[in-house]
């Protein structure tokens, strides 16, 4: 308020003085309303401090999931003896757009009176925090304002939208002790038949393949593959110039959500999963099991967001030592640099099992209209130069998933691009 | 608000004309009228460096008029009404978000009491023509120290105020 009446004041006073200076009165007398609106102002507003409201703010719930609709509540207690008129807006963060209500109350408050300014926002994904509330409170005569902040700090987690996938096979090449849903490349109890051994005392004889015996002679028994769980690390690649821009989104969003839906998906069938969202800096989520831990993956990939350092530009810097050997990557990106196949191949060769989820935005359908246009034909060549290049992935051992944005990631994980599966013997 | 804003402007620029009219100027009359357009047409532009400029400007073509001398009182009136669509234009982002209903019985309040405090400076303007105090050395002894005490008074109040807008020291654990 004081600072706001400084520039009439200053006026004012530049006024009185050329009056004086050029010795005229009319001058003199247009300096008088200046004056005398930042004297009355100043003096009324010493009294407004006094009538501040007690305010608290009320969120339902402080993790959401993106496009969560949240009702926020802000409650006003009147504490002024003179009922002044009060304007309280509230301030929302910027990427929460307002569905219902309004986020402001103008109007008197008596003393220990209480009001509510309810309003609906949308949430989008992100850390966010409502910022400190704005009072202005008039004076009993309303000849002056004077404005407040109140702290008042909240903030908001908002996941990642999660979509519930079907089974995803993935191999990796060592597994942990305990019963799991992954594949462990090793005979013993299972479900698929994995091999056939010779009978030693002490086997099941159930077990016991009884048509091999009439060909040999020999008691053979019937292996199955062990089923593990298995250390799984989900990488997000958060390099701002591997995405592209799709309308008012990207296509890191749906990598961020495609990142969640797995990472859920994996922990969900018990295995140790973690995180590293690779481009903006290191963010790691250790890995782990269990609920806390989705929620832990959640709250980074909330926070995530695209990058342009330098220090990441490559993939060659991926903190590999971070990963435990022999496990799982599933790296979410749309790549597209032909040297990222080589730096795939060379974590295969380090003993990694690599499976590619790569968002891309390339419509499949051509136009119905002009089938030969110039953009039809870019579309083609473009998915055309991509194929190859997921060929090339798929060449050095890497399991892809092609997932247009348009469609699930569902519907895409169930046309998984298999390598060709190396088994290992342990 | 911004209806508010524009009365008051429109008031200030037609108070401008009037005064160059007076003084057989229409060119003046003119630059004020102009003043006026330019103060309503830049209503979609939020920011408060505009406003000032706007309340700069009236106050420089009233200086102006004042200067040539036009009617005192016609010059006080246009600052006076120019201030008050200043202050409108500044409150009106402020209570954007408001409910219609309430802002729109704000703002014919805040008209209401607005017109009262233009109407101030006016008056005294005016009674500052008509009256003529002689003075003595002792009441003029005498008004010159209520007016340093009223000065005093003031900048107490502007203390108070400008000290209260900031944010408080960072405890000191030593």
């Amino acid at each position: 308020m004081a600072r706001r009446l400084l520039f009439p004041l200053g006026l004012g006073f530049a006024l009185a003085a050329a009056g004086l200076i050029l010795l005229n009165g009319s001058i003199l007398a247009v300096s008088i309303p200046f004056f005398l609106f930042a004297s009355v102002r100043l003096l009324a507003a010493a009294r407004c401090g006094e009538a501040l409201p007690r305010i608290e703010r009320t969120v339902p719930r402080l993790r959401l999931v993106e496009g969560d609709e949240v009702e926020v509540e802000l409650s006003l207690h009147g504490s002024g003896a003179l009922a002044p008129l009060l304007c309280v807006a509230d301030d929302p963060p910027p990427g929460f757009p307002l569905i219902a209500g309004g986020p402001q109350f103008l109007g008197r408050l008596p003393r220990r009176e209480r009001t509510c300014i309810l309003y609906t926002v949308s949430a989008r994904r992100g850390l966010h925090r409502f910022g400190d509330v704005r009072v202005s409170i008039w004076s009993p005569w309303s000849l002056a304002m004077r404005e407040e902040r109140v702290a008042l700090e909240t903030e908001l987690k908002v996941h990642p939208h999660i979509e519930k996938l079907d089974p995803i096979v993935i191999r990796p090449r060592q597994t942990r002790a305990f019963a799991g849903a992954v594949k462990a490349n090793q005979g013993g109890q299972g479900l698929d038949f994995y091999g056939c051994r010779a009978y030693t005392p002490g086997d099941d004889v159930r077990r016991i393949n009884w048509r091999a015996f009439a060909k040999q002679g020999s008691l053979v028994i019937n292996e199955y593959e062990l089923e593990r769980i298995a250390d799984v690390n989900v990488i997000l690649d958060a390099r701002a110039k591997v995405h592209t821009q799709l309308g008012g989104e990207t296509t890191f969003d749906h990598a961020v959500r495609a990142a969640a839906s797995l990472a859920a998906h994996f922990l969900d069938q018990g295995n140790n999963v973690g995180l590293l969202v690779y481009g903006d800096y290191v963010h790691w989520a250790f890995p782990g099991t269990g609920r806390l831990q989705k929620e832990r993956i959640l709250d980074h990939l909330a926070a995530a967001r695209l990058g342009d350092k330098a220090v990441f530009e490559e993939l060659r810097f991926l903190p590999t030592r971070l990963f435990p050997a022999r496990s799982q990557l599933v790296l979410v990106s749309p790549l597209g640099d032909v040297g990222d196949i080589e730096i795939v191949a060379t974590l295969i060769d380090r003993g990694y099992s690599v499976l590619l989820v790569c968002p891309h935005s390339l419509a499949s359908r051509t136009s119905r209209r002009d089938p030969a246009s110039a953009i039809d034909l870019a579309r083609r060549l473009l998915t055309l130069k991509r194929t190859l290049f997921l060929a090339s992935l798929a060449a050095v051992g890497t399991s892809v998933i092609d997932w247009p944005v348009d469609e699930p990631l569902r519907a895409a994980c169930q046309r998984i691009h298999h390598a060709r599966v190396r088994r290992y013997r342990v | 608000m911004n209806a508010v804003s524009a009365f008051f402007f429109a008031l200030s620029a037609a108070a401008l004309a009037g005064g160059a009219v007076s003084l057989a100027l229409p060119e003046l009359a003119a630059v004020g009228l102009a003043v006026g357009t330019l103060s309503v047409a830049t209503f979609p532009l939020r920011r408060p460096a505009v406003s000032h400029l706007l309340l700069l400007i009236h106050g420089l073509v009233a200086a102006s008029l004042a200067m040539l001398h036009a009617p005192a009182l016609l010059c006080a009136a246009s600052a006076a009404a120019a201030l008050v669509g200043w202050d409108a234009r500044l409150i009106a982002p402020r209570i954007a978000s408001a409910v219609p209903r309430d802002r729109r019985r704000f703002a014919v309040q805040y008209a209401g009491r607005s017109l009262v405090l233009a109407g101030l400076p006016v008056l005294l303007v005016a009674a500052a023509a008509l009256l003529h105090l002689p003075l003595t050395f002792g009441s003029g002894l005498g008004l010159s120290i209520a007016v340093l005490l009223l000065g005093i008074a003031f900048l107490r109040a502007f203390r108070s105020t400008y000290v209260s807008d900031a944010s408080p020291p960072p405890d000191d654990p030593l």
